[in-house]
C-alpha cells in the first residue's frame, strides 16, 4: 500500500515543473497572439473615447493622430498635446498631464482647453488616491466647478487656501493635486502658445 | 527621506492597500513569529525586486511580452525564496534557524508581489525601485511589530468570550488605521 | 439541509473564521459591484486551477508543489485578466492590483493544498465549489455593507437620497476592517451558540 502511493523520485518532479512552466509560458504566448489585435484595438478605442470626451468643440479630425509632446514650464516634464481641427483649424486642445503631489502619489488626467486657455471639461485617467476618500475628486459634482473657468481670470485654488474651488470634504490634498496638474497643463499651453 | 516618511506612515501599504495581510493571524501571536516574518520578507523584497525590474526593463518590455508578467513575477519570487533560504542556511545559521519556516509563506504573500507590481510605475531606476521597495517593507514591519505588541498586552485581560482572534486582530488593525489617517494632513508639506 | 446551508456560509466561512484571502475582502469592497465581480474571478482560478493541479497531483513533490500551484493561478489570472481588458477598461482600472493578487490568494493556495493535490477528483469539484460560492458570498456582503452606510446605494441602485449625510469612514481603510471584523463577530458567536 505504501509503495504504491509514493510519488516519484525527487528530479522526475523538478522536470515535471519545468516542463509545465514552459507549457503555461506558451499557452500564454498563443493567447496574446490570437488577442493582440483586439486588445490594442480596445486600448485604442478607450483612449479616444477619453480625449475626445473633454473637448469642448465640434472637430473632424482624429486628434490622436496629431500628437505632439510640449514641455511643461520648468522644462522637467512632457506632456502631450492632442489638437481638435475643424475644416483644418484648431478649434480646441486635449493635454495629457501627469502629477507626484496627489495624496497617493502619481495622478493622471487630461484637459481640454479652448483655444484662449478656457477649461471645458477634466477628466481623470489614473490615481491613487485613497478610496472612498480622496477618489471623490472623479466626481460631478467636483468636477463640474471646473468648466468654462479661465485660469487666469479666477483665483485657481481651493477655497481653504483663498481661492474660488471648493474642494471635496476631507481631500483637501487631493484636490489640490487636480488643480495643480491643470494649472500645469495651461501653463504649457500658454507656453507652446507663445512659442508657435 | 521623502519616499521613506510616505511609505511608513501615510500610504502604509498594510493598512491603505491591505497587503501582506495574509499571515496576519498566525505571524502576531507571539514576538518570534513577527521577527521571522519581518526578517524573511525584507530579505525576499530587497533580492526579488532587483530580479524583477531586471526581468521587467530587459526582458519584458523590450520584446513586448507583458501577457508574461504574473508568471514570471511570481516566479521569480518563488526562485528567490529559495535563494534566500539556501544562503541564509551556509552563512548565518543561527538566523536560519530562526526564520526557515517563515520563508515559504512570505514567498506566497501578497506583499512581494503586490508591491513588485505597483511599484514599477512609480519609480525611476532600479536603485529606486529597491529603494520604494524596501520602504514598504519597513511599513508591513511597523505595523506587524505594533500588532504584535497591543496582542501580548491584550492576553493578560479579559476579553468578551465571543470575541474570537479574528475579530480581534481586525478590530486593532481598524483602529490602528483610522490612528494613521491623522498623517494624513502631512503630505502636503512632504 | 436548507437551512443549515444560510447558517454555514457565515458560521463556516474561511474568510471570516481564520482571515484567508482577506486581501480582495477589504481592497475592492468599496462597491457591491465590483466586489460581486471579483468574487466571480477567483472563484473562475480557484475552480480551473484546482482541476489542472488535481490531473497532476501524482507529479508532486513537497519541494516543487509550491511553485505548481502558483504558476497555475498565474496562468488563470493572466488569461482571466485578459479577458477583462477586452470586456471593460474601466472594470480593469477599478479593480488595479487587486486583479493580479488573485495569484495569492490565501484562500486558493489552501484549498490547492488541502484538497486538489490529496483527494479524488470529485471530491475537489465539490469542495472547490463550495469554498468558491462562500467566497463570492463573503465578499459580496461585505461589499453591500460598505456600500449601504458610505455610499447610500446597493448594487449602485440608491437607497438613502443624497441630502442625507453618509458614514464616509465606511468607505474608507478602516470602515473595511470595522466591517469586516463585525461579520467575523458574528461568525464566531454563531458557532458559540451551537456549542
Amino acid at each position: 500500500m505504501k509503495n504504491k502511493q509514493e510519488s516519484p523520485d525527487f528530479t522526475s518532479s523538478i522536470y515535471f515543473t519545468i516542463a509545465l512552466f514552459i507549457i503555461f509560458i506558451g499557452v500564454l504566448l498563443s493567447l496574446r497572439y490570437l488577442l493582440d489585435e483586439n486588445l490594442k484595438d480596445k486600448e485604442y478605442n478607450n483612449e479616444y473615447d477619453i480625449i475626445t470626451s473633454v473637448i469642448g468643440t465640434e472637430f473632424d479630425n482624429n486628434p490622436l493622430e496629431e500628437k505632439t509632446i510640449i514641455s511643461s514650464v520648468d522644462g522637467k516634464d512632457k506632456l502631450e498635446l492632442y489638437p481638435a481641427r475643424q475644416n483644418g483649424l484648431v478649434t480646441s486642445v486635449v493635454i495629457k498631464v501627469g502629477n507626484e503631489r496627489g495624496y497617493g502619489g502619481y495622478m493622471e488626467l487630461v484637459v481640454g482647453f479652448f483655444m484662449d486657455g478656457t477649461i471645458s471639461r477634466y477628466r481623470i485617467i489614473t490615481h491613487n488616491e485613497t478610496l472612498g476618500l480622496g477618489s471623490r475628486i472623479t466626481s460631478k459634482d467636483f468636477s463640474e466647478q471646473f468648466e468654462w473657468v479661465n485660469p487666469e481670470r479666477q483665483v485657481f485654488k481651493v477655497a481653504k487656501d483663498g481661492g474660488d474651488i471648493d474642494a471635496v470634504a476631507s481631500a483637501t490634498v487631493s484636490s489640490r493635486a487636480v488643480i495643480d496638474s491643470i494649472r500645469k497643463a495651461y501653463d504649457a499651453y500658454k507656453k507652446f502658445i507663445v512659442g508657435e | 527621506m521623502k519616499i521613506l516618511l510616505s511609505a511608513v506612515f501615510i500610504n502604509n501599504i498594510v493598512l491603505i492597500s491591505f497587503l501582506g495581510l495574509e499571515g496576519i493571524l498566525a505571524n502576531t501571536n507571539k514576538s518570534r513569529n513577527a521577527f521571522g516574518a519581518i526578517v524573511s520578507a525584507m530579505l525576499i523584497i530587497l533580492l526579488s525586486s532587483i530580479v524583477n525590474y531586471l526581468t521587467y526593463e530587459k526582458l519584458l518590455l523590450p520584446y513586448n511580452l507583458e501577457i508574461l508578467t504574473l508568471i514570471l513575477f511570481s516566479f521569480n519570487i518563488l526562485v528567490v525564496s529559495l535563494v534566500v533560504s539556501w544562503l541564509l542556511k551556509n552563512t548565518v545559521s543561527f538566523l536560519y534557524k530562526e526564520v526557515k519556516e517563515f520563508i515559504p509563506a512570505a514567498s506566497v504573500s501578497s506583499l512581494m508581489l503586490g508591491t513588485a507590481l505597483l511599484n514599477l510605475k512609480k519609480s525611476v531606476d532600479i536603485y529606486n525601485y529597491m529603494y520604494i521597495n524596501f520602504c514598504n517593507a519597513l511599513g508591513f514591519a511597523l505595523i506587524i511589530v505594533l500588532l504584535t505588541s497591543i496582542r501580548s498586552r491584550l492576553t493578560t485581560g479579559k476579553l468578551p468570550k465571543n470575541i474570537g482572534e479574528a475579530t480581534l486582530v481586525l478590530l486593532i488593525l481598524g483602529l490602528i488605521s483610522m490612528a494613521f489617517m491623522g498623517f494624513m494632513g502631512a503630505a502636503a508639506y512632504l | 439541509m436548507r437551512k443549515s446551508f444560510f447558517t454555514d456560509i457565515i458560521k463556516e466561512n474561511p474568510v471570516f473564521l481564520y482571515l484567508l484571502g482577506i486581501v480582495p475582502v477589504l481592497g475592492t469592497t468599496i462597491f457591491a459591484s465590483n466586489a460581486l465581480i471579483m468574487g466571480g474571478l477567483t472563484f473562475f482560478v480557484l475552480f480551473f486551477s484546482n482541476i489542472l493541479v488535481n490531473f497532476v497531483k501524482e507529479h508532486l513533490k513537497p519541494q516543487t508543489e509550491l511553485f505548481v500551484y502558483i504558476m497555475t493561478t498565474a496562468l488563470f489570472t493572466t488569461i482571466a485578466e485578459v479577458f477583462i481588458r477586452l470586456w471593460s477598461m474601466e472594470i480593469h482600472l477599478s479593480l488595479g492590483i487587486y486583479m493580479p493578487l488573485i495569484i495569492v490568494n490565501c484562500l486558493i493556495l489552501s484549498e490547492l493544498y488541502a484538497t486538489a493535490s490529496k483527494e479524488g477528483m470529485k471530491k475537489t469539484l465539490i469542495s472547490s465549489l463550495k469554498i468558491g460560492v462562500y467566497f463570492i458570498f463573503a465578499i459580496t456582503i461585505v461589499g453591500v455593507f460598505r456600500e449601504f452606510f458610505g455610499n447610500g446605494s446597493v448594487f449602485n441602485y440608491i437607497i438613502i437620497p443624497d441630502s442625507v449625510p453618509k458614514m464616509l469612514i465606511s468607505q474608507t481603510p478602516a470602515g473595511g476592517f470595522f466591517v469586516l471584523a463585525f461579520f467575523c463577530l458574528m461568525a464566531n458567536s454563531m458557532r458559540r451558540e451551537k456549542k
